[in-house]
C-alpha cells in the first residue's frame, strides 16, 4: 500500500517536473525567435492612456474626423444595440449547436449503441471524428472560413459559432451520458421497453440535469465569442471595441466594454445559480 | 371513488414541487431562442442567395492548392517544363515548412504560457484559500486563539490574492492582448502575456477551491502535532491535491492551445499571423491549409490533455 | 384461472440450469424449477447462494450458461431460452415478466408517476412512449394513482422520485412491476427497506395482484419467517443448488437452520454482487 501510495506521488512530482522543464525550454525557444522586449516610453504612455480612460469612459463620441453623423450620448446607444446582437447572436448560434450536438453526442456515446443493441462501431467511430473535426478548428477561424466562402452576414457569424459548438456539444455530451447513472435502463429493458423507451425514460431524465447544465455554461462562452466575432466586422460589441481602439478612442472603447463586462456577469450569475439547482 | 381519485389526483397536481426558477428561466431562454432566430435580423435567408452559392463555388475553386488552380484553368495541357505533380510538391513543402514553423511558436506560446500561469496559480491558489491563508491555518476556527491584527494581515492577504485573481480572469484574452500589444509592440510575449494573466486567474479560483474543499481532518491532524503552516502546506495539501490541480492544469491548457492560435491575428508570427496575411492576400489556399494546421494541433493537443488526465485519474485513484 | 388449474406445462420451467460469471465462477448448478401459472413461492438461503442469480435468469435478463427455460402462456404460445439466446428477441417475453430489483433501480430525476408508468413501457407504441413521458393520459393516471393508493403512497403521485424515502422507493419499485400486469411477477428482497407490519402488507398485496391476474409470484426473502409465514411453498437454495422445495408446512426448522449454516452445500462464492451488469 505504501508503495502504492509513493508511486502515485512520485507520478505527479514527475508530471509538475515535466511542465516546468518544458515551460522553460519554451521560452528559451521563444525568446531565440523574438527576444522579449521591455516596453519602449511610447508604450507606457500608450498602455497608461489606455488604463486612464478606464476611469472615464464615455457616452459622447470623443471628437475625430470619423465622428460626424454621430450624435451627443450615441456611444451607450450603440453599445446597448450592439449588446442585443451579441445575445441574439449567441442564443441563435448555441441553440443552432445544440441541435446539432446532441444527436452527435448521443451517436458518439458508447450506452446509446448499448441501448440500440447493436456494437458501436463505425457510427460511433464517425461521429467522434466529426466531433473532433468541428471543434478542432476555433469558432474565429471557421468565422474566416466562412467569410470567405458565403461573404459578411450575420448569419455567417451564427453558423461560425454553432459549428465548433456543436463538436464541443457532441463531446462532452456523450461523457455525460457514458458517466451517466444506467442503473434505471437495466430495469426498463427487463420490463420489455424498446430502445426508444429506454433512452427517453431512463437515460436522458438521468442525464438531463447534467446536460442542461452544461448547455447554459456553453452559451456563457457563446456570448463571449459572438461579441469577440465582431473583430471581423460583425456588428456585435467587438466591433465597436476593434474600431474605437483603432482610433485610439479609448474612451468609447471602456464603455463598449464595461457594458460587455457586466453582460457577462449578468448571465454568469443567473448561470450559475441554475447549475446549482441542477447538479447541486 | 372514480371520481374521487380524480379529485384527488387534480388537488395533488395542483401542489406538485415545482422549480419556479428554473421554469421561468427555461421559458425564458426559449422565448429569447425564438425571437433571436425570428426577429434577430440574422439574415439567414441571405445565406442562400443565388450570387452567394457562385461565391461557395469560387471559394471551393480557390481553396485547391495553387498548381492545382492553375492546372484546372490552363486545361489538361502540361506547363511543358515542369509537370503538375512536382509543381505540387513544391508548393507543399513550402507551404509545410512554414506552417511547422507557426505552429511550433504557437505551441512554444501555449506551453509558456500555462507554465507561468500554473506556477502564479500555486502561489496564488494557496494565498486565497481560506484555509491556508488565515490566521489560524487549518484551526478549529475558534477566533479567540488569534489577534485581531493578524487576522486582519490575513484577510488582506487573502481579499488581495482572490481579486487579484477575479480581475485577471475578468479580462477576456483578447482584450488583455490588446493592452499588451499596445504596451509592447507585436511580439510572442505580448500573447503569452495575456494568455498567462487570464489562465493564472482561473487557476488560482480552481486551485483555492480544490484546497478548501480538502477533507480538513488530516490538516488539523498535522497542526495537532504542532506543524506549522508551510509544512502542513507541503506535507499533506500539496500531496493531496496537486491531481486536481494537474487535472485543472490540463483542462485549461487544451483550452489555451486553441486560443493560441487565434491570438496571433494581432500580429504576433504565429499561425493566426500568417492565416490572417493569407487572408489579406486573398490567397485562400493557404490560408485553408494553415487552418488546417492549426485544426491539427489543437487535436494533438486535446489527445494529450485527454491522456495526461486519465492517466491522473487513474493514479489518484 | 382455468388454464392454470389445468396446470400442467402451463408457467416457467427450469431444466438443468447452470449459470457462469464472465470470471468463471459458477453461480447456478443444475438447477431445475417448475412455477405454474397463478402459484406462490419464496426463495430462501444465505446470501451468495444464488437467488439473485436464479431470478435474474427466470427473468430473461441473463441467458443460462447451459440448460434452458422455458415460459408457456395461457393460449400455448412458448417462449425458450437457453445459452446463446439473442437478448433482443427475449423483448416481448420481458413485457410479461414484472421484476422488482434489490436496488430499485428508478430514475431518480423523475416524478412518481412517470416511474410508475415506465412499468408499461413494453406495451407502448413509439408515439405514445413520448407522449406518456410528458403528458400521461387520464386514464394511466387514475390506475397509477390507484395503484399506489393501495401501497399507501398516493401522495407522492406527483414527487420526484429522489425526494422520497428508501422504503417510499422501494414501494415506487413495487409499483412499477405491478402497473407491468406480466404473467410472472419476481421480486428481489422486495421488502428489505420496509418495517415489519408494512413489509407483510406489501407482499400481500404483491400476492393478490398477482392472483387477480392469475400470474405467478416469485419472491427471494431474506427474512424466514415473513418467508414461512406468508408464502405457500419455500424453495431453499445454497452454493447455487436448490436444496429444498416444498410446501411450507412441510419445511422443518431444523431443514432451515442446515441451509443457513451451509452444510452439505459448501461453497457459496459472493459473485452474485460482484459479476455481470
Amino acid at each position: 500500500m505504501t508503495v502504492g501510495r509513493r508511486w502515485t506521488w512520485s507520478f505527479r512530482a514527475r508530471v509538475f517536473g515535466a511542465i516546468l522543464a518544458l515551460g522553460a525550454l519554451a521560452a528559451w525557444g521563444l525568446m531565440v525567435g523574438s527576444p522579449p522586449r521591455w516596453p519602449t516610453d511610447g508604450g507606457w504612455a500608450l498602455a497608461g492612456e489606455m488604463l486612464r480612460a478606464a476611469l472615464s469612459p464615455t457616452l459622447s463620441p470623443e471628437a475625430g474626423f470619423e465622428t460626424a453623423g454621430r450624435g451627443e450620448g450615441s456611444v451607450l446607444s450603440e453599445a446597448l444595440g450592439a449588446a442585443q446582437r451579441t445575445v441574439t447572436f449567441a442564443l441563435a448560434g448555441c441553440s443552432l449547436a445544440l441541435l446539432w450536438g446532441l444527436p452527435l453526442g448521443l451517436m458518439a456515446s458508447e450506452v446509446f449503441w448499448r441501448l440500440l443493441g447493436r456494437r458501436p462501431g463505425t457510427c460511433r467511430r464517425c461521429a467522434r471524428w466529426l466531433s473532433a473535426a468541428l471543434r478542432s478548428i476555433h469558432e474565429l477561424l471557421w468565422a474566416v472560413v466562412l467569410l470567405a466562402a458565403l461573404g459578411l452576414s450575420n448569419g455567417t457569424a451564427v453558423l461560425a459559432m454553432a459549428i465548433p459548438f456543436a463538436g464541443i456539444f457532441a463531446k462532452v455530451f456523450s461523457e455525460l451520458l457514458d458517466e451517466s447513472p444506467q442503473s434505471a435502463t437495466f430495469a426498463l429493458a427487463g420490463a420489455g421497453a424498446g430502445p426508444l423507451g429506454q433512452v427517453c425514460w431512463g437515460l436522458l431524465p438521468a442525464a438531463l440535469p447534467d446536460l442542461g447544465a452544461y448547455a447554459v455554461y456553453r452559451l456563457e462562452c457563446a456570448l463571449r465569442s459572438s461579441a469577440v466575432l465582431g473583430f471581423f466586422g460583425f456588428p456585435t460589441l467587438g466591433y465597436y471595441v476593434a474600431v474605437a481602439f483603432e482610433n485610439l478612442h479609448y474612451r468609447e472603447m471602456w464603455t463598449h466594454l464595461y457594458v460587455m463586462f457586466v453582460m457577462v456577469a449578468m448571465l454568469e450569475v443567473w448561470s450559475a445559480s441554475l447549475r446549482r439547482r441542477w447538479v447541486g | 371513488m372514480k371520481e374521487d381519485s380524480r379529485r384527488s389526483i387534480d388537488r395533488l397536481w395542483r401542489h406538485r414541487p415545482r422549480d419556479t426558477f428554473s421554469r421561468v428561466s427555461l421559458l425564458l431562454l426559449m422565448v429569447a431562442t425564438v425571437f433571436s432566430w425570428l426577429a434577430g435580423d440574422l439574415q439567414v435567408g441571405g445565406l442562400f442567395e443565388t450570387d452567394r452559392w457562385s461565391n461557395v463555388r469560387r471559394f471551393a475553386f480557390e481553396i485547391l492548392p495553387y498548381p492545382l488552380q492553375q492546372h484546372g484553368m490552363s486545361g489538361t495541357v502540361g506547363q511543358g517544363d515542369t509537370g503538375l505533380l512536382p509543381r505540387l510538391r513544391a508548393w507543399g513543402v513550402g507551404q509545410l515548412g512554414r506552417a511547422l514553423e507557426a505552429t511550433w511558436i504557437t505551441l512554444l506560446m501555449s506551453v509558456v504560457a500555462m507554465a507561468a500561469a500554473g506556477l502564479w496559480a500555486m502561489v496564488g491558489g494557496l494565498a486565497s484559500s481560506r484555509r491556508v491563508a488565515s490566521a489560524d491555518p487549518f484551526g478549529s476556527s475558534s477566533p479567540s486563539v488569534t489577534t485581531g491584527a493578524s487576522r486582519k494581515l490575513w484577510w488582506i492577504v487573502r481579499a488581495s490574492a482572490r481579486g487579484a485573481a477575479l480581475g485577471m480572469r475578468a479580462v477576456p484574452e483578447y482584450v488583455a492582448a490588446f493592452f499588451f500589444v499596445a504596451l509592447i509592440g507585436p511580439s510572442a510575449w505580448a500573447v503569452v502575456l495575456a494568455l498567462a494573466m487570464h489562465n493564472a486567474g482561473i487557476l488560482s479560483r480552481l486551485g483555492a477551491e480544490a484546497v478548501d474543499n480538502l477533507d480538513p481532518r488530516r490538516g488539523e491532524a498535522l497542526r495537532g502535532l504542532g506543524a506549522d503552516r508551510l509544512q502542513i502546506v507541503w506535507a499533506q495539501v500539496v500531496p493531496e491535491v496537486s491531481g486536481r490541480w494537474l487535472l485543472y492544469f490540463f483542462y485549461r491548457w487544451e483550452t489555451c492551445v486553441r486560443e493560441a492560435t487565434v491570438l496571433g491575428m494581432l500580429g504576433v508570427a504565429s499561425l493566426g499571423y500568417w492565416i490572417q496575411d493569407a487572408r489579406a492576400r486573398q490567397h485562400l489556399d493557404e490560408m485553408v491549409f494553415l487552418i488546417l494546421c492549426g485544426g491539427v494541433l489543437v487535436l494533438c493537443g486535446d489527445g494529450l490533455s485527454t491522456w495526461a488526465r486519465r492517466k491522473l485519474r487513474d493514479s489518484v485513484g | 384461472m382455468i388454464a392454470a388449474e389445468a396446470g400442467v406445462g402451463l408457467g416457467l420451467r427450469l431444466r438443468n440450469v447452470t449459470f457462469d460469471y464472465a470470471d468463471g465462477s459458477r453461480a447456478l448448478d443444475g438447477v431445475g424449477l417448475d412455477l405454474e401459472s397463478g402459484s406462490v413461492a419464496a426463495l430462501v438461503g444465505p446470501s451468495g447462494a444464488g437467488k439473485t442469480t436464479l431470478l435474474r435468469v427466470c427473468a430473461a435478463s441473463w441467458m443460462p450458461t447451459s440448460g434452458s427455460a422455458r415460459w408457456t402462456e395461457a393460449d400455448g404460445r412458448e417462449h425458450v431460452w437457453a445459452s446463446g439466446s439473442p437478448a433482443s428477441k427475449a423483448r416481448a417475453l420481458r413485457s410479461q415478466i414484472g421484476f422488482v430489483f434489490q436496488n430499485f433501480r428508478l430514475v431518480p430525476q423523475l416524478r412518481v408517476i412517470q416511474n410508475v408508468l415506465s412499468g408499461r413501457l413494453g406495451s407502448m407504441s413509439l408515439f405514445s412512449t413520448i407522449r406518456n413521458l410528458m403528458m400521461p393520459s387520464r386514464e394511466l393516471t387514475v390506475e397509477a394513482f390507484e395503484l399506489l393508493e393501495r401501497l399507501e403512497l398516493e401522495e407522492k403521485l406527483y414527487q420526484r422520485t429522489d425526494r422520497l424515502s428508501g422504503g417510499q422507493q422501494q414501494r415506487v419499485a413495487v409499483a412499477r412491476a405491478l402497473f407491468q400486469r406480466g404473467r410472472l411477477l419476481l421480486a428481489d428482497e422486495p421488502v428489505a427497506s420496509l418495517d415489519p407490519a408494512r413489509a407483510e402488507a406489501v407482499l400481500h398485496l404483491m400476492r393478490e395482484e398477482a392472483a387477480d391476474r392469475g400470474a405467478a409470484f416469485l419472491a427471494s426473502l431474506h427474512d424466514v419467517e415473513l418467508a414461512r409465514r406468508l408464502f405457500p411453498r419455500l424453495i431453499g437454495v445454497a452454493g447455487g443448488r436448490i436444496a429444498f422445495d416444498r410446501p411450507t408446512s412441510e419445511v422443518t426448522s431444523a431443514e432451515l437452520r442446515a441451509l443457513f449454516r451451509g452444510d452439505g452445500v459448501a461453497e457459496s462464492d459472493g459473485a452474485e454482487e460482484a459479476g455481470l451488469p
